[in-house]
């Protein structure tokens, strides 16, 4: 068993892992903030509407704005969880990766 | 914050067991990358496999749990049903206020009794804070008040459906060992 050649592969392929799985990840943060900033402003806008008809007061809307916040900081730590679910997850692929590649060495 | 707070400790014998295989764990690694063992070639690929067998030891986050994410969502159908009541008197409802209350305080201790778990118990802690802006702030309100304009439950409630589904998604996300 050639242990040298055995770590470059798990190494070369462990890269690859990587790329895909935190390339998923950032990607769905972007996407996730761009929805969350969509999402905001619409119901704001909505809010604002309401707020000029009377039809809320003045405490509703500080409260929905205000609210915003939180739910940001909300979404931050998802993403701060998620990204550590990430973490784990690689580092388990790249175990499977060794352990596959050791007993594919076995003859 | 309680965030930060360490789990449930476990039994001390146990945690002197894990404590001792770690201690071991480190020394086999240390002598391994022994320049008198392993040449310097092998030893800079060897390293971050090392690295990775140690981190694998101390996972980052709590495992997916079935009945975290049962707690979670029913207590999410439960507060929305309750806000749908709010253009009514708080007094009327102060039982039913009470219940949900504690549905989502017992769904909160299940998740800070779980190791690695800080992200989640942050967001039960923002999403329960009375003097917050989510649903801890909206029964402050409703009681402050005495009851809400249904236009006021209606900009709300998305945003507090939201909060639940961000401790719901993080659980789905978790790793599930079963799963994986």
């Amino acid at each position: 068993m050639n242990f040298d050649n055995i770590l470059k592969d798990v190494l070369g392929k462990s890269k690859d892992l990587g790329k895909t799985l935190f390339k998923q990840l950032a990607k769905q943060a972007a996407e996730d903030a761009n929805d969350f900033l969509k999402k905001s402003k619409e119901s704001l806008k909505r809010a604002a509407v309401l707020l000029a008809e009377g039809k809320i007061d003045r405490d509703d809307f500080e409260d929905l704005v205000r609210g915003k916040r939180d739910l940001a900081a909300m979404r931050a730590l998802r993403q701060a969880g998620l990204a550590k679910a990430a973490i784990d997850t690689f580092i388990n692929g790249v175990l499977n990766l060794f352990i596959d590649a050791v007993f594919a060495a076995i003859p | 914050m309680a965030g930060s707070r360490p789990a449930y400790p476990s039994s001390p014998r146990s945690g002197v067991k894990r404590l001792t295989a770690e201690v071991d764990c480190l020394v086999m690694a240390a002598q391994l990358l022994d320049p008198r063992i392993m040449n310097a070639s092998l030893r800079h690929l060897l390293l971050p496999f090392l690295a990775i067998l140690l981190l694998a030891g101390c996972s980052t986050i709590a495992t997916y749990d079935k009945i975290a994410y049962d707690k979670a969502t029913g207590a999410k159908a439960e507060a929305l049903m309750l806000m749908d009541n709010a253009t009514g008197s708080y007094a009327a409802h102060a039982k039913e206020v009470e219940a949900v209350k504690l549905t989502i305080a017992k769904a909160f201790e299940y998740d800070r009794g779980r190791s690695r778990n800080a992200e989640t118990v942050a967001m039960w802690e923002l999403l329960r804070a009375p003097d917050g802006n989510l649903f801890g702030g909206f029964l402050r309100r409703w009681r402050e008040k005495g009851s809400f304009k249904p236009d006021a439950i209606a900009i709300k409630k998305p945003d507090i459906e939201q909060a639940f589904d961000e401790i719901i998604a993080l659980e789905i996300g978790k790793p599930n060992p079963k799963k994986d």
